[in-house]
């Protein structure tokens, strides 16, 4: 695993998948199967709003790869990164 | 950051935004490598730096700004700038320094509309609602009306004067004969655009524009002041004490709050066959103290 | 819905990416929003220092989650130091005692056991066992109680009925005597009278005031507030403030005046001289109004009888060769104005600033102020008078001053003696829980005021004990001995504020002989050198009423429920009655002429006597139903009836008629207290002045009726050196005080993590050419070495205390340096009430 892990920390990215329209449903479904990864709004021409939790941002990256790889996915691209400790985690 | 850096000509400043914009695109190229120390390096905003109005709270907003720079180009003051690499602010995101030029707060706010991501919220609608930072008089010792003078200016120049500023009258207590006017700063009506600082006639500024959460502690929750919540539930919040009482000397009144009151009112009448005195026609003599 | 940081975050990255792309997100629903934050308010009285600032207490869920003052509280106008604002912490510190624990080894009691946690029923068994054992042993005066003004006025009262009418004992003293007993002693050998003539109105009145020993920058925030107030808005007002180191209140002062320990004595009486060769007395006020008398001066200064400085004294009430007292340190006799003129004439000018070492000029305007027939003016004090092994001497001597010009019982006229504890007047005091006091200014010493008592109480005659009891250090030095040997400590923490700990306190609480009860909220150093020790009930978990400096007594409900097993000291008492017999614990010739009293238990005589549990439990809603709908408290409860109201009630009556009048239980829970003599309803303020206080008559102008004939007594005293001046060895003189952030042993305030954070740990002022003398910088850690122990702090030479070369300053609050460990037991020969402020020390390098 590439990057520093930071125990009770935060990564959270949020990426645009532009899948084919097609291909949506299927998109969708093998989304759903990675874990940290949650749809939040997606529209008929193919394009969803996801966001990536992860402990390090290593997780977060590969994770990235991931999806721009996935059968059906035209393209991804990163809009947002946030890492910080995980407050619930501290004190 | 230097507080009077020399402002760079708008074109400058958007070829400085698509140089950043490049960079950006990069470390998303680069994911794997550099984003989490990016986001970690960009956390903190020095003291001085103000966002543009409707900015979220830092975090968020850095995680929200895009660097485009499109809140810079509808500036139509030319207020705010975008960050370098060489400045300890998060590279290619907006700010201003009041000092140098504080914030007009133009009706429309055409920076917030030009944002694309709501880094600065939409939401925002009425510019005197913008919490762009919290004026402190931080220099008690060199503001001139501390100092008993009649200066006033952050008071006059305040857009919101008389809400977010107001001046407080005290005692001179080493003249006796004049006052102190005290300028007090509202927080819940500041917005933080910087003009108190940039017309502060001292050297250097007296009062300052801090982002809020530098600039603001923190009431406990522990504790009440009791004549706000007085104030708020319009009137005690338990039951109100039974008429006070209290044995007097004839013409003498006793208020709760204000003490011993003399002359004015006769004193209450007193009840039949009580042992209270109030019956002589004059002042006693027991009253005049010292004197008897 | 909580909605964390994650969410948060998590909904901003989905926004972001779904603005950039153009996408509308379904709305998130909005946090919850805040209802009404459902607390109850109801009023109460803060729980530290005498001043009796007003508070409301919030109540949620069982839980006091916020404080606030109170905006219509007279004293305080909602206003509170930073010690009140946290009141809302004081009863959640971790280390609540939360049940009985008794120090023990294989299951049963052992002087030298571990603490373990026990029930109530066996906490109660060990104790009557070791109670009874005593009694039996060595009768009524073996066993003893230590309370303080800490005390609601119930349980005072309950406590002092219990030990002198109950057990028989007059052994039952607060830390009071700590603290004011030369403030009472003062007054009473003064005026008749105990506690002040005045109210804190006086400070809107007066022209001058003068704080002598008084630090009420820190030690009494609110009140100081009102006369830096009176000091700012009238410019001709003058403060003079008098001191042996320069604290915060010098701030406001006009003139600081410090003196060399032990001096005020002589600058008193230079005042006195001044007013007299000025011709500035009020000779109508003093003709009419005032005797003179001379004091006896050989009184000692209080020390164990072996000890040399008494062996040489010979009117301090000690047995002699012959076995009889020598003298009495309270006897005067009568002199004349001319006499008394002649007395203080060696106190010129000259003899006094040298003594002293207050500039001739300062001296003079401080006496001017007084003698100025047109000046108002008011004077402070606090323990540097009271702490004295001249403090009643120095409390007789101010009214001197303030006599001589008539300068007294009227707006802005005013001695004024402040109290340290919130209830030091209206328990430890009023209610004369004194070793040697029955309430309203009684004594036992007196058989018409015992008489009174027992009927009061409904005892038979002959069950009050004409001999005073142990007051606070003979308790110590008679729990040394063996002869105190069931010892129960209440509501106060001796062990760190009681004066030398090493020698006296500690090894009186570990005699074998002795079995140690210690009652508190949180494991004290006192409850951790105990036996036994009770969980109690504090502030708002129990209904409790105090009194405060200027006459004021207020009421407050009971909020909430105490932790786990705790309970409130009232029920502790109470219930401890209930195991004695009076067969057990009254001769067989008291009872013999009065056969009802046979057979019944101490609660049944003293508490279900049909005065104290005449109020049923309806009058819990009739009393405090404008408040709290459907109000209980605990002990009323369990015993089924109003069980406060019955005690107040009945020790009411021992006031009416005798200028200690007090108001209606009813009426107090209705109001932000009120201030005694209460007549009619009506609250007196200034008494003894016709007018204010009805029970001067028409056209008398002022009496002082607490005296026979009405007349206030001038004496003449001398100035005496103090017990243990520094020497060759001990080179510094100790004083010992208080710090604004905690309150006395710091019990409640160190368990305040931002006032503990705020001053943790105490330190040792010293003068900067003193620290370098000895090689020392500021926080170096030194070694404080009296003859009696050493404690290690650390050295500050600057800060909120200025002290002189040649003194040191150490504040008592902090419980890992018990500065009490170095302090000398020497205590004013007539009041008791130990000099906490004068000893000898030396300060090396640790």
């Amino acid at each position: 695993m590439r990057g520093n892990h930071f125990p009770g920390s935060m990564n959270i990215s949020s990426i645009i998948v532009h899948a084919k329209p097609t291909e949506l449903a299927s998109v969708r479904g093998n989304l759903e199967q990675i874990p940290g990864v949650e749809i939040h709004a997606a529209t008929d021409d193919g394009k969803l709003v996801v966001t990536i939790e992860s402990e390090t941002d290593g997780e977060t990256a590969s994770t990235f790869d991931r999806i721009n790889v996935m059968d059906g996915v035209m393209s991804a691209a990163m809009v947002f990164h946030q890492f910080e400790s995980d407050p619930e985690k501290e004190a | 950051m230097e507080a009077d850096k020399p402002r760079k000509p708008a074109a400058q400043a958007r070829r400085q935004f698509l140089l950043d914009s490049a960079r950006m695109a990069c470390g998303v190229g680069l994911l794997g490598i550099g984003i989490g120390l990016y986001a970690k390096q960009a956390k903190a905003l020095p003291p001085l730096a103000l966002r543009p109005p409707g900015a979220l709270k830092e975090k968020d907003f850095l995680g929200a700004c895009v660097r485009c720079g499109l809140c810079v180009r509808d500036c139509p003051y030319d207020i705010l700038s975008l960050a370098t690499p060489d400045e300890p602010i998060s590279t290619g995101t907006p700010y201003f320094v009041a000092r140098q030029l504080p914030c007009e707060m133009c009706e429309d706010i055409p920076c917030v509309k030009a944002c694309p991501t709501g880094a600065l919220d939409h939401q925002l609608t009425d510019i005197g609602k913008a919490k762009m930072g919290l004026a402190v008089l931080v220099d008690q010792e060199n503001c001139l009306n501390f100092l008993g003078l009649r200066c006033d200016i952050c008071y006059r120049i305040c857009p919101l004067i008389d809400k977010a500023i107001t001046l407080e009258q005290q005692l001179n207590a080493r003249t006796g004969k004049h006052a102190l006017f005290i300028p007090v700063v509202h927080s819940d009506q500041c917005t933080g655009c910087g003009k108190c600082e940039k017309g502060c006639p001292l050297p250097v500024a007296a009062i300052k524009v801090y982002p809020t959460e530098l600039a603001k502690g923190e009431p406990g929750k522990h504790y009440r002041l009791g004549w706000v919540e007085k104030d708020k539930a319009g009137g005690s919040l338990v039951a109100p004490d039974v008429q006070h009482q209290y044995n007097l000397p004839e013409g003498m009144r006793y208020e709760s709050g204000k003490g011993l009151v003399p002359g004015g009112e006769a004193a209450p009448a007193v009840p039949p066959g009580s042992a209270a005195p109030g019956t002589q026609p004059v002042v006693p003599r027991a009253l005049q103290g010292g004197k008897l | 819905m909580k909605l964390t940081r994650r969410d948060f975050i998590k909904a901003n990255a989905a926004a972001a990416a779904a603005t950039v792309a153009g996408i509308t997100l379904p709305v998130s629903k909005e946090a919850m929003a805040q209802g009404a934050d459902g607390i109850r308010w109801d009023k109460g009285v803060c729980r530290y220092c005498g001043t009796g600032c007003g508070v409301l207490v919030g109540v949620k869920d069982g839980r006091i989650v916020a404080t606030q003052g109170d905006p219509d509280a007279p004293v305080n106008k909602g206003l509170n130091c930073v010690k009140g604002y946290f009141l809302s912490k004081i009863q959640y510190g971790k280390d609540r005692l939360t049940t009985p624990l008794l120090r023990m080894k294989g299951g049963k009691f052992d002087k030298n056991g571990e603490f373990a946690p026990v029930s109530w029923k066996q906490a109660f068994d060990i104790m009557e066992e070791k109670c009874k054992a005593a009694l039996k042993a060595k009768g009524p005066t073996s066993v003893g109680m230590f309370g303080s003004g800490q005390w609601t006025i119930w349980e005072g009262y309950a406590a002092n009925k219990l030990f002198k009418a109950g057990f028989r004992s007059n052994n039952i003293d607060p830390n009071a005597r700590h603290c004011m007993a030369s403030a009472v002693f003062g007054f009473i050998r003064t005026f008749g009278a105990d506690e002040p003539m005045g109210v804190y109105d006086d400070a809107e009145h007066a022209d001058a005031f003068v704080l002598w020993g008084s630090n009420m920058a820190e030690m009494h925030p609110i009140l100081w507030s009102r006369i830096t107030n009176r000091r700012l808005s009238a410019k001709h007002v003058k403060v003079h403030v008098l001191s042996t180191f320069s604290h915060r209140s010098c701030e406001v002062a006009d003139a600081e005046l410090i003196f060399k320990p032990q001096t005020d004595l002589a600058i008193l009486n230079y005042i006195c001289n001044y007013i007299i060769q000025n011709n500035a007395v009020n000779q109508d006020f003093v003709s009419k109004h005032v005797n003179f008398a001379v004091g006896v001066t050989d009184i000692g200064y209080g020390l164990r009888p072996n000890h040399p400085l008494e062996q040489v004294a010979n009117n301090n009430g000690y047995p002699g060769p012959d076995g009889k007292p020598k003298g009495n340190p309270m006897d005067s006799k009568p002199i004349t104005f001319d006499e008394f003129k002649q007395f203080v004439s060696t106190y010129t000018l000259d003899y006094t600033s040298q003594l002293s070492g207050v500039p001739k000029d300062k001296l003079e305007a401080l006496a001017k102020t007084y003698a100025d027939p047109k000046t108002k003016v008011t004077s402070y004090w606090t323990m540097g008078f009271n702490q004295h092994t001249r403090g009643t001497w120095v409390n007789n001597m101010i009214y001197n001053v303030h006599l001589l010009v008539g300068k007294i019982s009227e707006p802005g006229n005013s001695p004024f003696s402040l109290t340290g504890q919130p209830s030091a007047c209206g328990t430890a005091r009023e209610v004369g829980t004194f070793a040697h006091r029955l309430p309203a200014d009684m004594l036992v010493a007196n058989p018409a005021h015992r008489e009174a008592a027992e009927k009061i109480w409904k005892v038979p005659a002959g069950t009050i004990v004409g001999v005073p009891g142990y007051h606070a250090v003979l308790q110590s030095r008679m729990l040394k001995d063996g002869k105190l040997n069931f010892y129960w400590t209440t509501t106060t923490n001796n062990m760190q504020a009681g004066p030398n700990i090493n020698g006296e306190t500690y090894p009186g609480f570990r005699n074998p002989e002795n079995f140690i009860v210690v009652s508190d909220a949180y494991p004290t150093v006192s409850a951790l050198a105990a036996d036994l020790i009770l969980p109690s009930a504090m502030w708002m978990e129990k209904e409790g009423a105090y009194g405060n400096a200027e006459r004021r007594g207020q009421f407050w409900r009971q909020q909430v429920k105490a932790p786990g097993e705790a309970k409130s000291d009232l029920w502790q008492y109470i219930e401890f009655s209930r195991r004695f017999k009076t067969d057990e614990v009254w001769p067989a010739e008291i009872l013999d002429k009065n056969p009802e009293y046979k057979g019944k238990t101490l609660y049944d005589v003293l508490y279900a006597n049909g005065q104290v549990n005449k109020y049923p439990l309806a009058e819990l809603e009739t009393v405090n139903g404008h408040a709290i709908k459907g109000y209980k408290n605990e002990e009323s409860e369990q015993l089924g009836y109003y069980l406060q109201m019955g005690l107040f009630e009945e020790y009411r009556r021992f006031g009416l008629g005798k200028g200690k009048d007090l108001g209606e239980f009813a009426h107090y829970h209705k109001v932000r207290g009120l201030r005694w003599p209460v007549i009619d309803g009506k609250e007196t303020l200034w008494r003894y002045r016709e007018g204010y206080d009805t029970y001067v008559k028409k056209g008398e102008g002022v009496r002082f009726y607490g005296k026979p004939d009405g007349k206030a007594v001038i004496f003449a005293l001398p100035y005496q050196p103090a017990a243990e001046p520094p020497d060759a060895e001990y080179d510094l003189w100790l004083c010992t005080g208080r710090v604004l952030e905690h309150w006395h042993t710091g019990t409640m305030t160190r368990r305040v993590p931002e006032l503990y954070r705020s001053f943790p740990d105490a330190v040792v002022w010293m003068h900067p050419k003193d620290a370098e003398k000895r090689g020392l910088k500021r926080n170096d850690v030194v070694k404080a070495i009296t003859r009696r122990g050493e404690i290690q702090l650390r050295v500050d030479t600057k800060g909120r205390n200025k002290v002189p070369e040649g003194l040191v300053f150490i504040p008592f609050f902090d419980e890992h340096r018990l500065v009490n460990k170095l302090t000398l037991d020497a205590t004013c020969p007539i009041s008791k009430e130990t000099d906490f402020k004068k000893c000898a020390v030396k300060i090396v390098k640790a």
